[in-house]
């Protein structure tokens, strides 16, 4: 699972897992609780995997309430496990991979034996929102730790934001513009 | 910076236990190999080793082919069909390129096509001219299926449906491989080389 976990990092920063990574990255700038990030994860995990073998496949929409209801909790009342688990439940409910070849492995597993495939897909989504913490702390450092109200505030907004634009059908047309300037920067 | 350090490593412990765990656990995805089904009460029909794993879907309010002369999967009925779903955005369809290109290279004459549903991931990857253009870039030969909505793309992979993915169907359109990403290029080749006998 080494091999799942090091090609979640490598794949962190295609547009396609854009949607898990950046959620990651704000919250990895608010310099949370290790219980928060855990609960993201463990979050992230559970909806990936639900996914992954077929039983419970949120559509958009509904990850975008998930978004929002987060932002919410996060704005009035601070970013706690449970709003950290409702932004990875969100995010995992709309993350759509592309596949390589160790992902690849789990998600055929999981077709025919889901719960051996946990461990593999665990590790992938971890190797993912590792680099979206890391480049949140990495930002949080370069503000020598001094992440204002305002920057917390901002991260909070992007997040309902993102929720909004999925419930009103917008997160596809905002996330190929993005992804277009990904491509055309790669290119 | 202490705070930091310690989220690091707790982090770090969490990916441990996750890899320690996966040692222990079932490898189920053994790939079905033609010589872990031949059995032993004589001379078999290779392609009769391979598992059917249903009749393959049908193309679901598409918007077209490109590069070939063919309306329809029946259409090629007879032949041995590579069913890619791909977008040419995605990096991990790209790396599987080299080798359906060559298998593409391998069989030209023989009963054997390979058709790429193209279901875009991205707005801008659903633009004819960008996917024209790309077909080039990528030396991507064989028929195009435009799926633009992805009806095609969900029909056959369901509510999650993953970038690429590959299927080959036998002469009669059953489904005889499923790989979802990137992998398992042999057992691709194999299948395909014994279904064509």
């Amino acid at each position: 699972m080494i091999g799942a976990l090091l090609e979640g990092i490598g794949q962190s920063l295609l547009p396609c897992s854009w949607v898990l990574l950046l959620p990651a990255v704000g919250i990895g700038v608010a310099l949370p609780r290790f219980r928060v990030m855990v609960a993201m994860f463990l979050a992230s995990v559970g909806f990936a995997w639900l996914a992954a073998s077929g039983w419970w496949v949120l559509p958009l929409p509904v990850s975008g309430v998930l978004l929002v209801a987060a932002s919410s909790m996060w704005w009035f009342k601070g970013l706690d496990i449970w709003s950290s688990a409702l932004i990875g439940a969100g995010a995992a409910s709309a993350w759509q991979p592309c596949v390589g070849p160790e992902l690849g492995t789990v998600l055929n597993q999981a077709q025919t034996d889901p719960v051996a495939a946990v461990p593999g897909l665990a590790a992938f989504v971890l190797g993912v929102i590792l680099v979206g913490f890391s480049i949140g702390w990495a930002g949080s450092l370069f503000l020598r730790g001094r992440v204002s109200n305002v920057t917390i505030r901002v991260v909070t907004i992007a997040v309902g934001a993102t929720g909004i634009s999925m419930i009103v059908g917008l997160y596809p047309a905002i996330s190929s513009m993005f992804a277009r300037w990904s491509y055309a920067l790669w290119a | 910076m202490i705070q930091l350090m310690k989220r690091t490593v707790g982090l770090a412990i969490v990916a441990a236990l996750i890899a320690a765990c996966a040692e222990g656990a079932p490898t189920a995805d053994a790939p079905v190999t033609l010589e872990s089904t031949q059995s032993n009460s004589g001379p078999t029909d290779p392609a009769d080793t391979i598992p059917i794993l249903g009749p393959h879907k049908e193309l679901v309010e598409i918007d077209g082919w490109l590069q070939s002369d063919v309306t329809s999967l029946e259409d090629l009925e007879g032949k041995v069909v590579v069913v890619w779903f791909w977008t040419f955005g995605c990096y991990n369809c790209k790396n599987t390129l080299p080798n359906l290109r060559e298998l593409y290279a391998k069989h030209q004459g023989e009963d054997f096509e390979i058709v790429g549903i193209h279901a875009p991931e991205f707005d801008y990857e659903a633009d004819i001219d960008n996917i024209k253009a790309a077909a080039v870039e990528l030396e991507v030969t064989w028929p195009i299926v435009l799926d633009t909505e992805k009806r095609t793309f969900h029909a056959w992979q369901g509510p999650r449906a993953y970038w690429p993915r590959t299927y080959v169907l036998d002469r009669d359109g059953n489904i005889r491989f499923d790989q979802i990403g990137e992998g398992k290029y042999e057992q691709l080749n194999e299948v395909v080389a014994t279904l064509l006998g």
